[in-house]
């Protein structure tokens, strides 16, 4: 076939209407429609991975990395390997959607699989930092949601053995007792080995997230930690303190 | 030719002494690819008609790499022009129009060759970043000798050098448009050129040896 036939071919296809022109309206919506997908995959990821940061947080075991080797492999009997599993598929399927733009295949694939890691944990990061997950969480353990419940009541005891949160009620010298998140009495044995926080006093109401083997109500722990204002359970954290307002209170 | 980034001007004809800026008052190689599919775009079919003339050549030389049946590119490159006018209202006339009908016709291409499985594939220069190797100023001279030597041997290559120097030589394309046409990293762009420049001067320098 010459190339004034394949020039005519085509201008006849065209003329007799075999081939139109598809509207503009069409690869707007594509667009969208693309734009949209991406968007939709990135909040799944980071809304998995920040279901993972509640996990560590909730549970205590994201601080077990602070008390050196023995915390490792308690920081990874703990992590929720199932849902960052599922997290890390979802950020494949964003990487493979975003190769469609300039912005990710001009790049090689680690920069772009690095730059799209920091997007998720980002967002991540940010739902973990709202109260959503401890809404849920309390609504879990109050029976109150039918599906993912079951996967936020494991979400507080990922190594029931090993990891122990709970309220401390009596500090006597190498010895506290503590009430469990599961309204337990625990007595926690200290010696030379247990890490205690380095700057601060455990007192009675401290919540504290103990790692350790128990031992029917007993547990020698290697590691104590105090809770923050976010850690733990919701229900093991102090109140926040009213701020004192002196004209409610003058006479 | 007209090339790309000229924008659509006022002119005066000289030959009717009027301010003009019909498309027929000016030459073929006046008017640029982006400005012909702006009129494309606008409803004018024979101005794709000199698209089809500008590209067939070319899209013809680039799908020898891939096909060797002659029919198999002429059916192709008819298909490649059919599915650039259904999806010309997509382009974007402040982009360029060689990557844009380049990208269309590789994936045609592609898809013949694969039978349509698509595979999914990454080669180790796409993952990890490169020195980038710069886009070379080629002079005139030894662009055209590079060229020359591209039309000589360039069966000899494998299809993944073949590709690339049809597509900065032939085509005419910087690193940026190659690396839109084929989806690869910038960076992997310049490495794979250089790699298909050396076994092609390798390949020149073999047969004037046994010359």
């Amino acid at each position: 076939m010459n190339e004034r036939n394949t020039k005519q071919t085509i201008l006849d296809k065209i003329a007799r209407g075999e081939v139109r022109q598809r509207p503009r309206a069409y690869f707007l919506l594509r667009g969208v429609f693309w734009m949209a997908a991406i968007l939709l995959t990135l909040l799944v990821a980071g809304f998995l991975a920040s279901f993972v940061f509640f996990t560590l947080r909730v549970s205590g075991v994201g601080l077990a990395p602070g008390l050196g080797f023995r915390g490792i492999p308690i920081l990874l009997g703990g992590t929720p390997w199932f849902i960052l599993l599922l997290a890390l598929l979802v950020y494949v399927v964003l990487e493979v959607l975003a190769r469609r733009y300039a912005i990710a295949y001009r790049r090689p694939l680690t920069l772009s699989l690095l730059i799209g890691l920091l997007l998720v944990v980002g967002v991540g990061s940010a739902i973990a930092r709202t109260e959503f997950h401890d809404a849920m969480f309390s609504r879990a353990t109050q029976g109150g949601l039918p599906f993912a419940g079951g996967l936020y009541r494991r979400a507080e005891r990922p190594l029931p053995d090993q990891v122990h949160t709970g309220v401390v009620v009596e500090v006597v010298e190498e010895v506290l007792t503590i009430r469990s998140s599961t309204e337990e009495i625990l007595t926690v044995h200290i010696d030379e080995q247990t890490r205690t926080p380095r700057h601060d006093v455990i007192e009675i109401d401290d919540p504290v997230v103990v790692f350790g083997e128990r031992d029917g109500d007993s547990i020698q722990a290697f590691g104590i930690r105090i809770l923050d204002e976010r850690g733990g359970p919701p229900h093991l954290r102090r109140p926040k303190a009213v701020p004192f307002d002196a004209r409610l209170h003058r006479r | 030719m007209g090339r790309s980034g000229r924008q659509f001007e006022r002119k005066h004809c000289m030959r009717c002494s009027t301010q003009v800026n019909a498309m027929s008052h000016l030459s073929a190689s006046d008017i640029s690819d982006e400005d012909i599919a702006r009129q494309v775009q606008a409803g004018d079919v024979n101005a794709f008609g000199e698209l089809v003339d500008r590209y067939e050549g070319k899209l013809k030389r680039y799908g020898r790499k891939f096909l060797g049946n002659p029919d198999d590119i002429d059916d192709i490159v008819q298909d490649v022009f059919l599915r650039a006018y259904q999806n010309i209202q997509g382009f974007d006339v402040s982009r360029r129009f060689s990557p844009w009908i380049y990208r269309i016709a590789h994936n045609r291409y592609v898809n013949a060759l694969r039978s349509g499985k698509r595979l999914m594939f990454v080669t180790i220069d796409e993952v990890f970043p490169h020195p980038r190797a710069k886009e070379q100023t080629d002079t005139e001279l030894q662009r055209s000798e590079t060229k020359e030597m591209v039309n000589a041997w360039i069966s000899e290559l494998v299809p993944s050098d073949r590709e690339i120097l049809l597509l900065y030589y032939d085509g005419e394309l910087d690193y940026n448009a190659i690396s839109d046409v084929l989806r690869i990293p910038v960076s992997t762009v310049g490495v794979r050129l250089m790699r298909a420049r050396k076994k092609l001067r390798a390949v020149a320098e073999k047969h004037h040896y046994t010359q």
